[in-house]
């Protein structure tokens, strides 16, 4: 990158000086960051985007009373539906007057579509659909179908998209069936509802419904779909709507099937308008102001702009309801708060994305790689730009550029991809020397033996260590292995041979907290649940001593009222031993997963439920041996205990509020005390 | 020029400007509107205007201008020869430039410029009958206030609070003793005709407040000095916000419900804002900051007259604002005031949350003298250009003397270390080790690169955040002492500007011990500077007590060590009132300290200072972070570059970095018109290291990368700012076809294409977005 640079550094320097920018006007500040969005879903800042530009309030000589929704098509026209004034206007892109259409004809148009041909489609509020031709005569009108599957749903259009068949997909308020498919023919004919949104049912929602009384279920809020807010169409004809709320499904790319295409990484929860860009990208605008750019699979590269809390800067929104973007990639904001369009113009930065994004999404990886690069010269954290760049270098099989910008961008799938073809080069290159070093190992290995055995090399070290071999500490520590594979046996051990020392539980706990910690933050990077440069190991130390020593104390507690014949001590030595496979093999385990990719995954996921199966049967063998129980009695006590942990875990929280509760009434005293004596 | 030409061209100026910076804002909420629940605010703010017309029953209706009125404003502004009299003001006083005319029972001056004849008012003398008594009182008055009257809060003025004034005439002026009957309130004012301008002053000691619990809130010194009405006349308002913003004196069509407030010398800490925090994602604070008033300096210039007015807050700017009503804002009037705070109402909370409080007016009065000067200027020189040259050549009488050395340098900043999280504890990442500052700056000398300043931040041990500083210990990581001490002579040899970053203001709370030492809020809260980023949540502030003591010992080590150069951040641009172990402290007493420790560090050093408030300008031989535009307000209707025009050939300025804008090749212009000299803020190794640490922000540094850009910033600009070198900006002009044209003293002329076509301006051919450098005839 560095060395391209350094070449071809003054020609990108002169295209951007020359080529790139339309500028406008003398910018200011920018009132608001820009932001994108990192690998794990975490927003980072970046260049400004988009610049505000310019802001209409006034069509010609018409101030905008209600401004409800706005459109540009592609030849530079701009129509906005204003419901307070009854009527659509027709602009040029600066707010220019061009004519009215609709006048007396519209009672309260909330939504307007133009077609290639000029045809413009208004959703009205009032209850129709007017559909007016070029000269803005009324062509047809559009009531509520009496269709019979239409039911009981109600029909108040408020926004409407058309395909190029004249289909139209309306979104009706307080419909929560979906969008109301019409077709032209016969006046109108229903299709039927269109992406619809399912309605998510809760556990609570569940248990509610299982035990409410018809007439409390009644008074509960009804649990239907939400109703989708906005919709727009693409060139392809594919549908876009969102709905506010709806988190990862809140913008949905719906095909003539009406299937979800799309999952967006950040969403917002206040979506009210969603646009389709010209580089297959899709802009959706929240209430609160912020303008959301995605690319075509729902990954999204930036979001601006804000809410303006009297801070009066340009570019800060009221309440958006409608967005659109010019073929210069000017995006127009509607703000029905202010009344006002507000227009942003793309910067240098954005462009060069877009560049790259219009090569990448078309397939031609090698040559977007050009603006990739340059995107990343005046950003080297942006997200999109490594994770395409992974991509490319994949394609062009360039592993090892594949698995850096891989690993920037946390591009997982890709990482595993270009891991495995590096681990095979690898291999390949090393499999011969690799073996060699292996039975070299080998043969020395037996060499030593048979020496020990002949000569007794190792005498001398034996007999200076013998001390530590024979002491009773390093029996009982090494009668954790014993443990491990006899636990009646082992537990009998505990009983009467006692072979239970605190010291040796504790080394066995602080071992276990060690490779949990290593296992936490130095497994591969494609089984890591931790965020890079994200260390929390007080905590985590204190969750696996903590959770311990709860539930052994938990268990113990349970066990002396249930004629448990198990002392304290015993238990927590038999529940530390019976951690030993993890200590032994979840090891072995955080090396391999440093070395498998995907494809080589269930290795791991096997090791896991491997170890975890042992040391749960350990448990089990622990509780049911050390208190001399029957199988039934263990499992009577093992719920007994979850029980108890349950009301204890409670009991603190209960304490804990009421302390808190404590000394926040302490502290007002105080300052209340602190202001009388200072007045 | 031709008055004619002038107004043609504000004219299509304003055409050009108003698709980009006007926004309707009909539905705008008034500022106080949005206060944040259960905190304090500063609750001497001017009344949000919604309120006081909701209240009064006033709001302006909109108003047409015709031609034929708008003829006769203008000729009714300009009065051809000395009076003894006009619209009953009576002439006190005159030197040789302007005269003084004074009406006693509302203390109204107007002020006629000799040479045109041209007029500026300071009340209004036929009241819009659309208004209530408070306003209508309130424009004739020479003085407006708010007055607290317990925990309430109400406008007046002299008319209202049936004063007792009584003049005492002297050669320049007058002195008048002025008692607020209705209040018990008496205070002096002494107005003085000067050599250059108009002069007025309110001692504080004069000020006396004889009823309990009824104070002076805020005073308005001549509110409406210099005020237009509607669209009647032609020119504009200028505002100092960041490098400067202009509100054009037309007609708004209502489109503003609130005024445009500026608090001199940026927001006080020490009380909440006014405006209500809204996060994203409930976590990211994504609103940039408004750009300070650096300069206490407002005006109001009528084009059509050819006068211009600029206000200059002498004394009292501490705790000023300066507050623009165009035309819409309450009244049809166009005006600029002044507003001096001397008392709040704010909030004590009770409890931790903040949701149980009492309102309490501030026991003291905050103690200055109030004292401002009107420059006027006439002809040519009634513009914005020409204000600027008024404030440089005020400034130099000041004492601010040029400069030596104000030749053309490139800013390179470099930063040192910073912190992630590690396993165990925070894990040093370094970014610029001293070596390869050496190595850069040797790269840099191969492609003839001599002219540096750099600031080196994070230099000190524990990296860039570890605040305070108290004395000279670089980070082993960097190199330690031995090699930045090496550095720093080395540099010394080459002639490299080079500048140790010191933090005098903030303290780590994970780094130093914050439980003593750092400032509360007026509220008794500890002050929080959210940094919105993981490693170090936050910052508190030192109190500047503590402060200073911390910077003396940094000092005396400095010295030791022979460091000749720093760069003060922090304390150049916070001022704050506080509390502190049972006392509260004035925005006036942190300012004494704060100017206290600047003076100090100023002794046998070099000082820089980044985004310096004008108080200090004299003792620094810089400017770090000198805004190029404004803060992009609604009401702005132009930018104008007012502060590089009075500063350019005085100190040196060097811009925000270039790094983190988006258009580059704008900004490279808007340098080359300005004066302002580029900055970079450079790293050896990929930002992408500080992803995880509290620099996260820096996503573009590497020197790699920017090397090409540095060349050519810094050969083009080189070759431009060696031509003005020590010279003066006298003329600033913007076109209708986007062309700006720059005259400096020495008679080279900047011309400047911000359009994307071609242009031949006054038979200058000019690329698109380019410059070119001329003589002018």
């Amino acid at each position: 990158m560095k060395k391209w640079f350094k070449r071809y550094g003054h020609i990108f320097f002169v295209l951007l000086m020359v080529c790139i920018m339309i500028p406008q006007t003398v910018q200011a500040a920018v009132p608001y960051k820009t932001y994108t969005i990192d690998g794990y879903g975490y927003v980072t800042e970046t260049q400004t985007a988009y610049m505000p530009k310019s802001s209409i309030s006034k069509i010609g000589d018409y101030s905008l009373v209600r401004p409800m929704d706005l459109k540009i098509t592609d030849d530079g026209y701009m129509y906005i539906a204003d419901a307070g004034a009854a009527v659509v206007y027709v602009a040029d892109l600066e707010g220019n007057y061009i004519s009215t259409i609709g006048k007396d004809v519209l009672v309260e148009p909330y939504g307007v579509f133009v077609t290639e041909d000029k045809n413009v489609y208004v959703a009205d509020h009032s209850g129709k659909v007017s559909v007016f031709d070029k000269d803005g005569n009324v062509t047809a009108e559009y009531f509520k179908p009496d269709h019979p599957l239409y039911g009981t749903g109600t029909y108040k259009p408020i926004k409407i998209a058309v395909n190029a068949g004249g289909d139209m997909y309306i979104v009706c308020e307080g419909n929560g069936n979906g969008l109301v498919q019409l077709t032209p023919t016969e006046g109108g004919t229903f299709l039927g509802y269109f992406g619809t949104n399912y309605a998510s049912v809760s556990v609570l929602r569940m248990v509610q419904e299982a035990i409410f009384t018809d007439a409390q279920l009644a008074k509960m809020v009804s649990n239907l779909p939400a109703t989708p807010v906005n919709v727009a169409i693409d060139k392809q004809g594919l549908i876009y709507t969102v709905t506010p709320g709806e988190k990862n499904t809140s913008l949905k790319k719906l095909n003539i099937a009406g299937a979800n295409l799309i999952e967006p990484d950040a969403y917002d929860g206040k979506e009210t308008c969603v646009a389709v860009g010209n580089h297959d990208n899709v802009y959706v605008g929240s209430s609160d102001g912020y303008i959301y750019e995605y690319n075509s699979e729902g990954d999204m590269l930036f979001v601006f702009g804000g809410r303006d809390d009297g801070r009066f800067r340009i570019g800060l929104s009221k309440k958006v309801e409608a967005i659109d973007v010019d073929i210069n990639d000017n995006i127009y904001i509607l703000d029905s708060d202010s009344k006002q369009v507000q227009v942003f113009r793309a910067t240098e930065f954005t462009n060069l994305l877009h560049n790259a994004l219009n090569l990448y999404e078309n397939g031609r990886y090698t040559e977007s790689k050009e603006p990739l690069e340059q995107v990343l010269e005046m950003n080297s954290l942006f997200d999109y730009a490594n994770e395409a760049m992974s991509r490319s270098y994949l394609q062009e099989e360039d592993y090892e550029n594949a698995l850096k910008y891989a690993r920037v961008s946390k591009a997982f799938s890709v990482y595993s991809d270009a891991f495995w073809e590096v681990r095979n080069t690898w291999l390949r290159n090393n499999m011969i020397p690799a073996a060699g070093v292996i039975i070299l190992i080998i043969v020395i290995i037996k060499l030593l033996r048979y020496l020990q055995k002949k000569k007794g090399i190792f005498n001398p070290f034996l007999k200076a260590t013998g001390k530590i071999w024979g002491s009773a500490t390093w029996q009982r520590f090494t009668y954790m292995f014993y443990y491990m594979k006899h636990p009646v046996d082992g537990a009998y051990g505990l009983r009467y041979e006692g072979k239970s020392a605190f010291l040796n539980a504790n080394i066995m706990l602080v071992l276990t907290t060690v490779i949990y910690l290593i296992n936490k933050y130095y497994c591969g990077f494609l089984l890591r649940t931790v965020r890079d440069g994200r260390y929390t190991i007080g905590t985590d130390i204190l969750t696996v001593i903590g959770l311990f020593v709860f539930l052994t104390a938990c268990n113990y507690l349970m066990c002396t009222i249930n004629d448990g014949e198990g002392t304290f001590k015993r238990l927590y030595c038999g529940f530390a031993f019976s951690l030993t496979p993890y200590v032994l093999f979840q090891p072995i385990c955080i090396l391999i997963s440093n070395v498998v990719t995907y494809n080589e995954v269930f290795l791991i996921d096997f090791g896991q439920i491997f170890i975890a199966v042992w040391v749960l049967i350990l448990i089990f063998m622990t509780i049911k041996e050390v208190n001399n129980y029957t199988v039934k009695e263990t499992i009577k006590i093992i719920f007994l205990t979850l029980f108890t942990v349950l009301i204890l875990a409670l009991l603190a929280f209960i304490i804990f509020v009421l302390c808190r509760q404590v000394f926040d009434f302490v502290e007002s005293v105080f300052r209340e005390v602190v202001y009388r004596i200072g007045k | 020029m031709a008055n004619k030409d002038l107004r043609e061209k504000i004219k299509k100026q304003s055409i050009a400007f108003l698709a980009a910076a006007s926004m309707t804002c009909a539905g705008i909420a008034p500022v106080t509107a949005y206060a944040t629940e259960g905190t304090t605010q500063e609750s001497t703010d001017t009344p949000a205007p919604a309120d006081s017309s909701a209240e009064n029953g006033a709001a302006p209706e909109e108003v047409e201008v015709t031609q034929a009125e708008k003829r006769e404003a203008v000729r009714e502004a300009i009065v051809e020869k000395t009076q003894e009299e006009i619209k009953g003001h009576k002439r006190i006083a005159e030197n040789d430039k302007l005269e003084l005319y004074l009406k006693e029972e509302n203390l109204s001056l107007i002020v006629r410029d000799k040479e045109t004849g041209a007029i500026m008012e300071s009340t209004v003398s036929e009241p819009d009958d659309s208004l209530n008594t408070t306003w209508t009182t309130f424009i004739q008055s020479g003085i407006g206030f708010q007055i607290l009257n317990g925990l309430n809060e109400e406008r007046s003025d002299l008319l209202a609070a049936q004063s007792e004034i009584s003049v005492t005439k002297n050669d320049n002026g007058f002195t008048a003793d002025v008692t607020l009957t209705k209040y018990e309130i008496s205070f002096k004012i002494n107005v003085e005709l000067t050599e250059d301008g108009l002069s007025v002053e309110i001692p504080n000691e004069s000020i006396v407040e004889a009823k309990e619990k009824v104070t002076i809130g805020s005073i308005y010194v001549y509110p409406f000095m210099g005020y237009t009405y509607a669209s009647e006349r032609e020119g504009y308002i200028f505002m100092p916000d960041g490098n400067g913003a202009l509100v054009y004196l037309e007609d708004n069509d209502g489109r503003f419900s609130s005024p445009m407030t500026l608090k001199v010398w940026g927001d006080n800490a020490g009380v909440e804002e006014s405006y209500v925090l809204s996060l994203f994602w409930d976590e990211y604070q994504t609103i940039n900051d408004a750009e300070f008033a650096l300069a206490p300096v407002f005006g109001m210039v009528h084009t059509d007259t050819e006068i211009a007015m600029l206000g200059i807050i002498e004394e009292g700017a501490v705790d000023a604002k300066i507050i623009a009503y165009p035309n819409g804002a309450v009244t049809n009037y166009n005006w600029v005031t002044p507003q001096f705070t001397m008392r709040r109402i704010y909030k004590q909370l009770t409890n931790k949350e903040g949701t149980s409080s009492v309102q309490l007016q501030e026991e003291k009065r905050t103690q200055y003298d109030i004292k401002i000067k009107y420059l006027f200027s006439v002809g040519e020189e009634a513009d914005y250009a020409g204000m600027a040259n008024a404030y440089r050549s005020y400034l130099i009488n000041q004492g601010i003397e040029p400069v030596e050395d104000q030749s053309f340098r490139i800013r390179l900043d470099f930063l040192g270390t910073d912190k992630e999280n590690g396993m165990i504890s925070k894990k040093t990442v370094t970014m610029t080790t001293v070596e390869d500052i050496e190595e850069i700056y040797k790269d840099l000398k191969a492609e003839g690169i001599t002219e540096i300043l750099s600031v080196y931040k994070g230099w000190q041990e524990d990296g860039v955040w570890s605040n305070p500083i108290t004395k000279y210990k670089a980070d082993s990581a960097i190199g330690g002492n031995r090699k930045l001490s090496q550095l720093l002579k080395d540099t010394k040899e080459q002639g490299i500007l080079f500048y140790l970053y010191h933090d005098a203001l903030r303290a780590n709370p994970s780094t130093v011990n914050t439980v003593f030492n750092v400032i509360k809020k007026l509220d008794e809260s500890v002050y929080k500077e959210n940094t919105y980023k993981e490693i170090y949540e936050y910052f508190n502030y030192q109190t500047p007590d503590k402060a200073k003591e911390r910077l003396e010992s940094a000092l005396k080590s400095y010295d030791k060590a022979g460091v000749e150069n720093l760069a003060l951040a922090g304390i150049s641009d916070h001022l704050f009132s506080y509390n502190y172990s049972g006392k509260q402290y004035s925005r006036e007493d942190t300012y004494l300290m704060m100017e206290a420790m600047i003076k100090e560090s100023a002794e046998n050093r070099s000082l820089s200072l980044e985004n310096p408030f004008s108080c200090y300008w004299e003792y620094t031989d810089n400017i770090l972070n000198m805004p190029v535009n404004s803060s992009n307000y609604i009401f702005t209707d132009e930018e104008v570059p007012f502060l590089s025009i009075a500063l350019k050939g005085l100190l040196p300025m060097y811009a925000d970095y270039t790094n983190f804008e988006a258009d580059q090749s704008q900004y490279f212009l808007e340098l080359a018109e300005t004066g302002i000299y580029p900055s970079f803020y450079l790293t050896k190794e990929d930002p992408v290291k500080l992803l995880y640490t509290n620099s996260c922000d820096l996503y573009t540094s590497e020197y790699e990368v920017y090397k090409p850009e540095i060349i050519h910033y810094y050969q083009e600009l080189k070759a431009l700012n060696d031509q003005v070198e020590g010279a003066y900006i006298t003329d600033r002009e913007r076109f209708a076809d986007h062309v700006v044209e720059v005259t400096y003293s020495n008679g080279v002329k900047v011309y400047v294409n911000y359009s994307e076509k071609n242009v031949t301006h006054e038979g200058v051919f000019l690329d698109a977005m380019s410059y070119k450098v001329g003589e002018s005839e």
